[in-house]
């Protein structure tokens, strides 16, 4: 295989000499200059602007160590990332979703930070923080950007139905979605059901009844809870409790409707509370509902930030460093509505007085849960968001539904 | 068809002598070059894929013989398959009958006819990617300017739930498929009715031919070529089609409005099938090449084409 | 003179009396302002969320036409991305792979028309062929090749994989097409003279053929400019980038700045309608000639 690309570099040679491609970077005369590349991902259009910033103030202070970044649109980022990887240039560093960081581990592609971390280092981060991201008890990974999703609630479409606070479990959320829907004729419960984040929202509800995806390497989908979850929501959408449509509703679409104060709450992260503010919807901001019986676990979503191994390891390690110092986790957060990782950030009166932070900052040092870190997660959830739609359109019924799914988590455990 | 007022062909070859023929494939050379940096690996790889055993990344770590086409049929590729095919043919055949009806209008003398031209080319300028964000938006349930529109002009008293079931996100993404394919089908028809010899417009007048049966009797025979490209060209890239249905639905709600590419893309970056990825696309590209080659045979017979 | 020549047999259209036209231009001008209403529509659309302003965005965004309008949104567009830049990374790539396509396109299209050479039709059956994968998969290994090439993250690498993926086909066929038709006595003359065929391609081929470059040259380069596939994997930063990767951007992980993103879809839009006013009188003259028919 090999000898064939070459032939055909050879032949891209030929084709180019003389063309002057503007291939190499341009590195200075300095011998020892050190390349490190940086796959970061877009959070929003802002990354391009404070990545190479980051990027330009680290390399001012190491001057012998150029970074070569690239900022990748989080939606294509897995896919360019493992092009990249199969062609043989993974980069040195990269924010990877933590879905992926098991089978880049298990492929034996990245570098333990333990031996790297010093324990002072280690103790700036909030504990729940580094231990989201852990894989088979080591630390691959550091939390690059963390959200913790509540309950963001329309208190104006509450008081025109007259509830007067957030439901604490699930059954009085749908005695209220369904209440708000009948009085101000708006919807009630934003649920997604349409593309990816579909499988996420299933999770919310069906952690609440007290289930699970999996256990012991098995498909645990058509237990009583999690059935109970999908036929809870499926009457949910069938007497009204949510938006209408709800196979059509993504995430983003779902975000506008609830700032434009059509929706009575939905399961969000902080983004969506600075949104329906900047709107002018008050909005309030509690803990997810949990059935009787089962302790409410606020689920917590990190992305991580990962080495591969390679020549310039040090480099690499000096600038993730340098990415986890308090002024650039601050713009980062600041500018992106993300949590603090760093007990530092967090202590910044900015967050601590934010009505848009406060809620969930405090959320971050009580109970939280997080989506396993377990091999092929992207399987998983694409089986589940598949069976749920299917029960949602009615197409199967939800029994039906989690049972198909179940079969393809096991074999995705494997 | 046989016409024998067209102007004088160069179809006789010039060149036929053996070493002749051989050594005309010098002009060739710079166009295969370009063409083979830049599918000739990929397409030697997506063998090896299809017929091997890969890692998460796509790098073939064994030989997998045809385990990864028997796969392929217990992940769902028979509805993916017949999804497929009433896209294509869906697209197709309209794209064609709209862009022939469309070309024909802009060969006319008409008042506006480069206002026209203009418009028309207006769907292929937009960036594909942004057409299929911009029809994510338009057909949104709630807020979706179609839906407003509707609704102010009292056509209908509900939201419609377009991107909800396959039922209604397949027709409408197959509508924006259609407004996108009739630019280039349409120059490409328009270059060819042009070309179409005055005289032969002209007999036909004086025979009384006019309205369609002048168009269908007249013109369309004289404009096989340009059809012949349009249809092959357009029934791989309607075939292959990705960014519309990724973007307004990924083929959802569960994989009900997901085409065969949507299915190899699933498979390879979501699932990190690359083997059966590879499958699939060999599969699909096998089936394409069938259409391709007997859409050609079918129209071998008429006079002046190039194959 | 040559040119006068080939279009000779054509005043075309122009030639059917008028009198017998009048039902077609009835027919004709429905087609046309359904066509237009409806294209219309979504350039309606791009415009009026492109004024919407980011503040209330949520719930202007429920109107077809913004509450108050925001001009200044074209202004801080290009505060957030480098539009003019990526604009320009466009052009280059757009622009290269075309001029690519066409000087590799024209004598092998040339060769395809007018020598009877070894496996013609295999040949030309096999460039078309190409354009029958899914550039999703074939992506995953043209990495492979760039990457060792060392042309990931340049315009030549970009280049390169939009004019042999995406043109040169349709290129070849499209002039080979029109290549076809020029009579032989033309190419006789050249044959006494005792040119070489190369003179023969550029100096009487390539201006009795040129309706049909532009038409194929228009083709290469709106297929690059609106490439996603390839530029997305290679253009690794925003030196490279071309604008139609640039505007996906304002596609955020959590949140969509629709004002935005329209405002820079229309500007990425812009120039293809622009190149194709300038080349319309060429396009159309050269149909005239009788371009593929």
């Amino acid at each position: 295989m090999h000898r064939r690309l070459w032939a055909l570099g050879a032949m891209a040679t030929l084709l180019l000499s003389g063309c002057g491609s503007s291939t190499a970077s341009s590195s200075s005369s300095n011998s020892k200059q050190i390349t490190i590349t940086f796959d970061a991902m877009e959070y929003s259009a802002a990354s391009n602007k404070y990545f190479p910033a980051f990027v330009k103030e680290f390399e001012a202070s190491h001057p012998n160590i150029h970074v070569h970044l690239r900022v990748i649109n989080w939606s294509l980022g897995h896919q360019v990332l493992d092009t990249e990887i199969g062609g043989g240039h993974a980069p040195n560093v990269a924010i990877i979703g933590t879905r992926w960081l098991p089978s880049y581990v298990n492929s034996g592609l990245l570098v333990p930070l333990t031996s790297f971390m010093t324990p002072t280092f280690s103790k700036e981060f909030y504990p729940a923080a580094l231990a989201s991201i852990r894989y088979k008890n080591v630390q691959y990974s550091l939390p690059e950007a963390m959200s913790i999703r509540l309950m963001v609630y329309n208190k104006s479409l509450f008081s025109k139905a007259g509830i007067s606070g957030p439901p604490k479990t699930w059954s009085q959320l749908a005695t209220d979605a369904i209440k708000i829907h009948r009085i101000t004729g708006q919807s009630g419960y934003g649920l997604v059901g349409s593309q990816v984040e579909t499988s996420l929202d299933y999770w919310y509800t069906m952690w609440g009844f007290g289930g699970h995806i999996f256990r012991n390497g098995r498909g645990t989908l058509t237990s009583a809870p999690d059935l109970k979850a999908l036929e809870y929501l499926d009457n949910l959408i069938k007497s009204g409790g949510t938006e209408p449509n709800v196979t059509a509703s993504t995430r983003a679409g779902l975000e506008t409707q609830f700032s434009s104060g059509k929706v009575g709450m939905m399961i969000d992260g902080p983004w969506l509370v600075k949104e329906a503010l900047a709107n002018h919807i008050p909005v309030g901001v509690a803990s997810i509902p949990a059935q009787p019986g089962v302790s409410p676990l606020n689920p917590a979503i990190t992305d991580s930030m990962v080495m591969f191994k390679g020549p310039n390891e040090k480099a690499s390690w000096e600038f993730m460093k340098f990415m986890f110092t308090k002024p650039i986790r601050t713009t980062f957060d600041k500018t992106e509505g993300m949590l603090p990782t760093m007990k530092t950030v967090g202590a910044e009166s900015y967050f601590e007085k934010s009505p848009v932070f406060r809620p969930y900052l405090k959320a971050l040092s009580g109970p939280t849960r997080h989506e396993p870190v377990v091999p092929h997660f992207d399987a998983i959830s694409l089986a589940v968001t598949n069976a749920v739609e299917a029960a949602y359109s009615h197409v199967t019924s939800p029994q039906q539904a989690l049972s198909q799914a179940n079969a393809k988590v096991t074999a995705a455990l494997k | 068809m046989k016409n024998t007022a067209c102007p004088p062909k160069g179809s006789e070859p010039l060149m036929s002598t053996s070493r002749h023929r051989w050594q005309g494939l010098i002009y060739l050379m710079p166009a295969l070059l370009v063409i083979t940096m830049a599918v000739g690996y990929p397409i030697v790889h997506l063998f090896e894929m299809a017929f091997g055993q890969t890692n998460s990344f796509g790098i073939i770590t064994g030989n997998a013989g045809f385990k990864n086409f028997s796969g392929l049929f217990a992940s769902g590729l028979m509805r993916v398959m017949l999804n497929t095919v009433i896209w294509t043919a869906g697209i197709l055949v309209p794209t064609i009958i709209i862009s022939l009806a469309l070309a024909y209008a802009v060969s006319l003398p008409l008042k506006g006819q480069s206002f026209f031209r203009t418009i028309i080319i207006i769907p292929w300028a937009i960036p594909l990617t942004i057409v299929a964000i911009l029809g994510d938006m338009a057909f949104n349930s709630t807020y979706g300017q179609v839906n407003t529109l509707l609704l102010q002009l009292h056509l209908i008293s509900h939201p419609i739930g377009w991107l909800a079931t396959a039922r209604t996100s397949f027709p409408v993404m197959m509508i924006l498929a259609i407004w996108v394919s009739i630019p280039f089908t349409t120059l490409t028809l328009l270059s060819g009715i042009q070309a179409v010899p005055g005289e032969i417009l002209e007999a036909s007048a004086i025979d009384g031919a006019k309205g369609f049966y002048r168009f269908r009797k007249i013109i369309l025979p004289q404009i096989t070529n340009a059809l012949q490209l349009v249809v092959l060209i357009n029934l791989a890239y309607i075939f292959n089609s990705f960014p519309i249905i990724w973007i307004m639905t990924q083929g959802g709600p569960a994989s009900t409005s997901s085409t065969i590419t949507i299915f190899v893309y699933q498979l390879a970056f979501t699932l990190g099938q690359f083997g059966q990825a590879g499958a699939a696309a060999l599969l699909a590209f096998i089936i394409l090449m069938g259409l391709g080659v007997a859409y050609v045979k079918v129209y071998r017979r008429t006079e002046g084409n190039l194959l | 003179m040559i040119a006068a020549k080939v279009g000779d047999g054509a005043s075309r259209i122009s030639r059917i009396p008028r009198h017998t036209l009048s039902g077609d231009r009835v027919f004709s001008y429905i087609v046309l302002s359904v066509f237009t209403v409806l294209t219309l529509f979504p350039i309606f659309i791009m415009i009026a969320v492109s004024l919407m302003p980011s503040r209330h965005l949520s719930s202007d965004l429920y109107h077809l036409w913004p509450t108050n309008i925001d001009l200044r949104n074209y202004l801080l567009m290009w505060s957030q991305l480098p539009v003019a830049h990526l604009l320009l990374n466009s052009v280059i790539i757009a622009g290269g792979s075309t001029i690519l396509a066409l000087l590799t396109g024209i004598p092998a299209a040339f060769a395809l028309s007018r020598m009877n050479i070894v496996g013609r039709k295999i040949w030309l059956f096999g460039f078309l062929a190409t354009q029958l994968f899914s550039p999703s998969i074939i992506i995953v290994s043209a990495y492979h090749v760039m990457a060792i090439a060392h042309l990931t993250d340049t315009y030549w690498g970009l280049i390169i994989l939009d004019a042999g993926f995406y043109s040169l086909p349709f290129v070849l066929w499209s002039i080979a097409g029109f290549m076809r038709h020029i009579p032989r006595e033309l190419e006789e003359t050249v044959d006494v003279d005792g040119g070489s065929t190369w003179t023969k391609i550029w100096r009487v081929f390539v201006p009795i053929a040129i309706p049909s470059i532009v038409v194929a040259g228009v083709y290469a380069f709106i297929q690059s400019w609106n490439d996603f596939a390839f530029a997305l994997t290679l253009a690794t930063s925003q030196s490279t980038m071309p604008l139609p990767i640039g505007i996906y951007s304002f596609m955020g992980a959590y949140q969509i700045q629709w004002n935005y993103l329209m405002g820079a879809s229309l500007v990425a839009t812009l120039p293809v309608l622009i190149l194709f006013l300038i080349v319309q009188k060429r396009l159309v003259s050269g149909m005239l000639a009788g371009s593929i028919k």
